[in-house]
């Protein structure tokens, strides 16, 4: 909230302190001052009085102005402002003068040939936020009341704009310092200065004249202050514009600025109707109807239940804490006003807002949780504030309706308790002091805030009030008495960092991709689920709406956006969970492209199947799934090449698909695999233990077979596995080639074999020979040369 | 022979064999000299089948004499033999000379993305310090997103975390702290608990310095006797671990639903170090973390008797670590993974 210096320095006596002095103790107790500055800047101002106003003949739009300036004497300016003219008094900037807004230094200087000596400034130029002038303010210079006094060189005090701005972040539990009020109490508190009590006028003089009801919990009181045979000042008093500039407010009408500068005081929102409409002088409030309302500006709205709507003895006239109803709007010639203050539930006005596309100013402050309790003291000084904005008035009612059940807050607190849990050694004096500055009355070892704090309910607030009070260093930071415990990283977590660091240091780039996607890419690539995704209701933009079932799409896209930026050798990864109906899965996600640039520098050959396959493998028997636990089948996956891509099954699970995307869904030749890693980590794998080998070392025989077409590697092992060759220690592939000239593939295998002795050589002859009959047998495979 | 007959014969051997070792260039010179002076037909047999000759009480002295001709000649040829295979291994080193400039069979380094190198690197902290490390789903209830941690529908503070719905009842969670709510329910109102939970989060906030994703760390202890000291001091250490010893730690009061007393932490200013500079607004301070002590509320509703137990909690934000630890200047370059961007976190 905009705060303007000079009116809190108004409400609490500041002359003691420096602006660095209070945004300081503001900052270090909980109140950030997220910026500060001045309203206003310029030095080398004076107000003048235009004595002549000449079209300049060469231009189309400027005036040669001789303008008296006083002590100054009378200076030639020539202006280019459309409502520059004889008479009017102006804000001069003298030659010198600097303009921080624009950042420009005023100079003499020519314009068309004509000396000019200064120039005549708007607000604007002074530094004032556009958003905060009217039309005309902003199109023109500044005009200046009739008695404005010319020669005087005090300009940003004569308008009220000698001020700073403090831009406060008051945070949700202190709704109280939404207000200029509550904030003055805050700084005569952290301060120690006194707090100047605005006069208060008590409302219970007045007679009851109102109707007043409210149908709905939703707002438990609803109080009118009538006022009537209104002469409204020609102008709010520009002290009074000013305060409602630095607040961030456009001044409007006197009556208009009554209500809004009644509510940055106290924080109450206040609407005003136009009470002459409503001879009935019933307001009544409902949560429950249901039909058309049409606002002030002739705008239709559908209202349902849950909107607070007030009404008149029969029709709605108010969209509570919104906007006014059509005929409804206060103009400077409405002399009969109900000024309402109420209590709306904040989160109706905050829903209704929304759904209907509305904000307005107080429905930024209805929106927000009020204190209801404070609506007396709100209604009291504004009835002190009406003579600043009325020549005459009288207020002819005040009526409550006020369904608020009494409050009155009891709180049970120990300082030891509090130095137990801080672990703080805070003084009963140093506590004292904080609840005499916060008006906290305490009565033997109970304490009671006062009304105005909403926020203080239990021990742990008034610890808080301490803590901000006094500096953070008061309490020393130690880790004494903080619990010991064997911290450590679950199975899960080891391994999903040793397969990333796996990765890693396999030259893989791990990626960090977004959660939500769109529709298009939720529907690509589905490995495990083919349910339906999480769908956002409230997505920022279509791009961002499906929370995802599967990383590939995510993976294809940073592929393809690395290729488009001519970044083609990718090794890239990612690790992640995904939330599907079904429950949190963790997946790892793989991808390749390009060339491996591992075994030849040279002649790098690109990535292919085996590639990933040789991946998969690692992380698989890295996690003590050996190749025997697991079968590979041709991916069914539609969005893989069926022939160069393949599904991991382990038992009936499917746990991964990996290989080359089909062409008809990239063009380039990318490599990418999916594993569920959640599932994968959850399979128990034996305990590491050290089985003694043999000493004798292993024999290798070589042997080369001319390939069927139908055989595939693993039939070639379960063959020879089962061959009855109790030595077979391993079989390993050595070459696959093709003899010139000959479509006959031919596959080497090296065959180990070895036992706990020296294997003789006839013995190695009879393994050999069984396993070359038996994958002749069953396979019908051929020696080479045979 | 007579001994005199002997000693010129051993001079003259020596004599020729001085001349012909010289003249030994390679293998088979060097064999050729050893059958010369060396084999049968050479002088020194000669004189070794003549000794028998040689009178007794001269055997002796002419005996040593021929030996030690034989063992001059066979350190002659014996120190050739060694010359020669030097000068052989030292021309075979030559040979296989290589560019030790060319470029090795390197596997080139991956890289752990940014985000997660600070994951880890938090984590490994944590677990020194004697953390565990929980994992929750990012489609949370709202039940544990918001109403456990004393956020109920309609708290205004609702606002400050404006987050994507899915049902009524689900939400992506906004913060890591639900699944802290998930922690103290397995806990059943035990203590202690010292946990962090690092993970993604999400709200609709899309701006410069915001991502609609990004990361936090939360952490939860509690215990019978866990102080807001304990807070300070865990948050210093983790500070200045994540950032350097030089870094300025500073607290500042705040206000978070969750937490009472609720805090923001400082570091100093990164550019200007603390005197204050563009960067940091002219504060001389970067906000880093929020924290505070556990609200009894969150005790409460969490299934923790509030009159035994208490604790601490605090949050700090993947991304803007990252950020900041790594000099980055713009949080999309996390979530657009440009292998340029990605390769520069190598060493992490």
């Amino acid at each position: 909230m905009l705060f303007s210096y000079s009116l809190l320095s108004k409400l609490v006596d500041l002359k003691s302190y420096s602006l660095e002095d209070v945004v300081h103790r503001l900052t270090f107790s909980g109140f950030e001052v997220e910026d500060y500055h001045h309203l206003a800047l310029a030095s080398k101002l004076v107000i003048g009085q235009i004595l002549s106003c000449e079209p300049v003949e060469e231009s189309d739009h400027l005036h040669a102005l001789k303008v008296d300036c006083g002590s100054e004497g009378v200076l030639d300016i020539i202006c280019g402002a459309k409502n520059a003219r004889t008479g009017l008094k102006v804000i001069v900037a003298l030659p010198g003068c600097e303009l921080k807004a624009l950042g420009i230094t005023i100079k003499k200087g020519y314009i068309c040939g004509r000396e000019s000596n200064g120039m005549c400034c708007s607000l604007v130029e002074l530094g004032l936020d556009k958003s905060l002038l009217s039309e005309k303010e902003i199109s023109g210079i500044h005009e200046l009341n009739a008695d404005a006094p010319v020669g005087s060189t005090d300009v940003l005090n004569y308008l009220g704009l000698n001020d700073q701005v403090l831009d406060i972040n008051v945070l949700p539990n202190r709704p109280d310092c939404l207000s200029y009020i509550g904030m003055a109490r805050e700084i005569s508190a952290l301060l120690g200065v006194p707090f100047k009590e605005l006069p208060r006028i008590d409302l219970h003089q007045f007679p009851s004249k109102f109707i007043l009801k409210s149908h709905t919990d939703k707002c438990p009181r609803f109080d009118c202050l009538g006022v009537d045979q209104i002469i409204a000042k020609k102008e709010t008093p520009n002290i009074i514009k000013s305060f409602l500039l630095a607040s961030g407010i456009r001044s409007i009408s006197p009556i208009v600025d009554l209500g809004n500068f009644s509510m940055l005081l106290t924080g109450q929102p206040l609407n005003m109707y136009n009470a002459k409409l409503n001879p009935s002088l019933t307001y009544q409030v409902f949560d429950d109807y249901e039909g058309m309302f049409t606002a002030f500006d002739g705008k239709e709205l559908k209202l349902k239940t849950g909107d607070l709507v007030v009404f008149d003895d029969k029709k709605p006239i108010c969209l509570a804490g919104i906007l006014a109803g059509q005929n409804e709007s206060i103009t400077d010639e409405t002399d009969s006003i109900a000024i309402e203050a109420a209590s709306f539930y904040h989160a109706n006005i905050r829903h209704t807002a929304i759904r209907l596309g509305l904000s307005s100013f107080s429905q930024q402050l209805f929106g927000k949780s009020r204190n209801p309790y404070m609506i007396d003291e709100a209604l009291e000084m504004t009835i002190s504030l009406l003579p600043l904005f009325f020549e005459h008035y009288r207020i002819f009612s005040y009526s409550t309706y006020n369904n608020l059940p009494s409050k009155e807050t009891k709180i049970d607190f120990s300082l030891e308790k509090m130095n137990h849990r801080l672990g703080s050694s805070y003084t009963d004096s140093q506590v004292s002091e904080v609840l005499k500055r916060y008006r906290i009355k305490k009565e033997g070892d109970l304490l009671y805030p006062p009304i105005d704090r909403v926020d203080l309910k239990e021990q742990c607030d008034i610890e808080e009030e301490v803590f901000r009070f006094y500096d953070a260093d008061e309490i020393h930071p130690s880790l004494k008495n903080s619990p010991i415990t064997a911290g450590k990283l679950s199975y899960e977590q080891k391994y999903r960092r040793r397969i990333r660091e796996f990765l890693v240091n396999k030259g893989f780039n791990e990626i960090l991709s977004f959660t939500l996607i769109d529709e298009k890419m939720d529907k690509d690539f589905r490995v495990f689920s083919q349910e339906p995704s999480y769908r956002i209701l409230n997505p920022m933009t279509k791009d961002h709406e499906y929370v995802r079932s599967d990383l590939l799409a995510s993976m294809k896209s940073i592929l393809e956006y690395n290729i488009a930026h001519k970044q083609t050798d990718l090794q890239l990864f990612e690790v992640s969970h995904v939330d599907t109906a079904h429950g949190t899965e963790l997946y790892l996600a793989l991808g390749l492209s390009g060339n491996n640039y591992l075994t030849d520098l040279v002649n790098p050959r690109p990535y292919d199947f085996f590639d990933l396959k040789g991946i998969i493998a690692d992380i698989l028997s890295l996690l003590g799934i050996n190749d025997s636990r697991y079968q590979l089948v041709y991916s069914q996956n539609k969005s893989f090449h069926p022939m160069n891509s393949a599904d991991i099954h382990i038992g009936k699970s499917l746990v991964g698909t990996f290989g080359r995307l089909h062409p008809s869904i990239s063009k380039t030749p990318l490599l990418i695999g999916e594993l569920n890693l959640g599932y994968l980590l959850s399979l128990k794998s034996g305990k590491t233990k050290f089985v003694p080998y043999s000493s004798y070392p292993m024999v290798r025989r070589d042997l080369s077979f001319a390939l069927n077409t139908n055989v595939t590697y693993r039939d070639i092992l379960n063959v020879i596995h089962k061959a009855g060759v109790s030595d077979l220690k391993d079989v390993k592939l050595f070459d696959l080639f093709k003899e010139k000239d000959s479509d006959v593939t031919y596959i080497g295998l090296s065959i180990y074999l070895g036992k706990d002795g020296t294997l003789k050589e006839d013995e190695i002859l009879g393994d050999v020979n069984k396993i070359i009959a038996a994958l002749k047998d069953k396979l019908c495979l051929k020696l080479r040369g045979e | 022979m007579d001994i005199n007959e002997i000693k010129l014969a051993i001079e003259k051997e020596l004599g020729a064999c001085r001349a012909d070792i010289v003249k030994v260039v390679d293998q088979s010179s060097l064999n050729d000299f050893k059958g010369l002076h060396l084999g049968k037909k050479s002088v020194c047999s000669a004189l070794f089948s003549q000794m028998r000759n040689v009178p007794s009480e001269s055997k002796q002295i002419v005996g040593k004499l021929v030996v030690d001709l034989r063992q001059e000649i066979s350190e002659m040829f014996n120190k050739k033999e060694t010359e020669l295979k030097n000068i052989a291994l030292e021309k075979q080193l030559q040979n296989e000379k290589v560019d030790i400039n060319l470029p090795g069979y390197s596997t080139k380094l991956g890289s752990k993305h940014p985000f997660f190198a600070v994951v880890d690197d938090i984590t490994d902290f944590f677990v020194g310090l004697g953390y565990d490390i929980a994992d929750g789903p990012e489609v949370e209830s709202d039940h544990n997103n918001f109403e456990m941690m004393n956020i109920p529908k309609d708290h205004p503070s609702r606002d400050m975390q404006d987050s994507f719905s899915i049902t009524d009842e689900l939400v992506l969670r906004s913060h890591t702290s639900a699944v802290q709510a998930r922690v103290m329910a397995a806990s059943k109102g035990v203590g202690p608990i010292k946990v962090i939970c690092p993970g993604k989060v999400y709200r609709r906030d899309n701006d410069a310095t915001h991502s609609h994703q990004f990361g936090q760390v939360e952490g939860l202890v509690i215990s019978e006797d866990a102080t807001f000291a304990n807070l300070l001091e865990t948050l210093t250490l983790l500070l200045k671990h994540l950032f350097g010893d030089k870094r300025k730690v500073r607290f500042r009061p705040s206000y978070f639903p969750f937490t009472e007393p609720s805090i923001e932490a400082d570091i100093s200013c990164f550019e200007c170090g603390g005197t204050g500079c563009k960067f940091c607004k002219n504060t001389g301070y970067i906000e880093i973390l929020g924290a505070g002590m556990v609200h009894p509320n969150v005790l409460r509703l969490n299934g923790f008797d509030d009159s035994k137990y208490q604790g601490f909690a605090f949050g700090i934000g993947i991304d803007r670590v990252a950020m900041l630890k790594y000099n980055i200047d713009d949080i999309k370059r996390f979530y657009t993974n440009d292998i340029r961007f990605l390769s520069e976190f190598y060493k992490e």
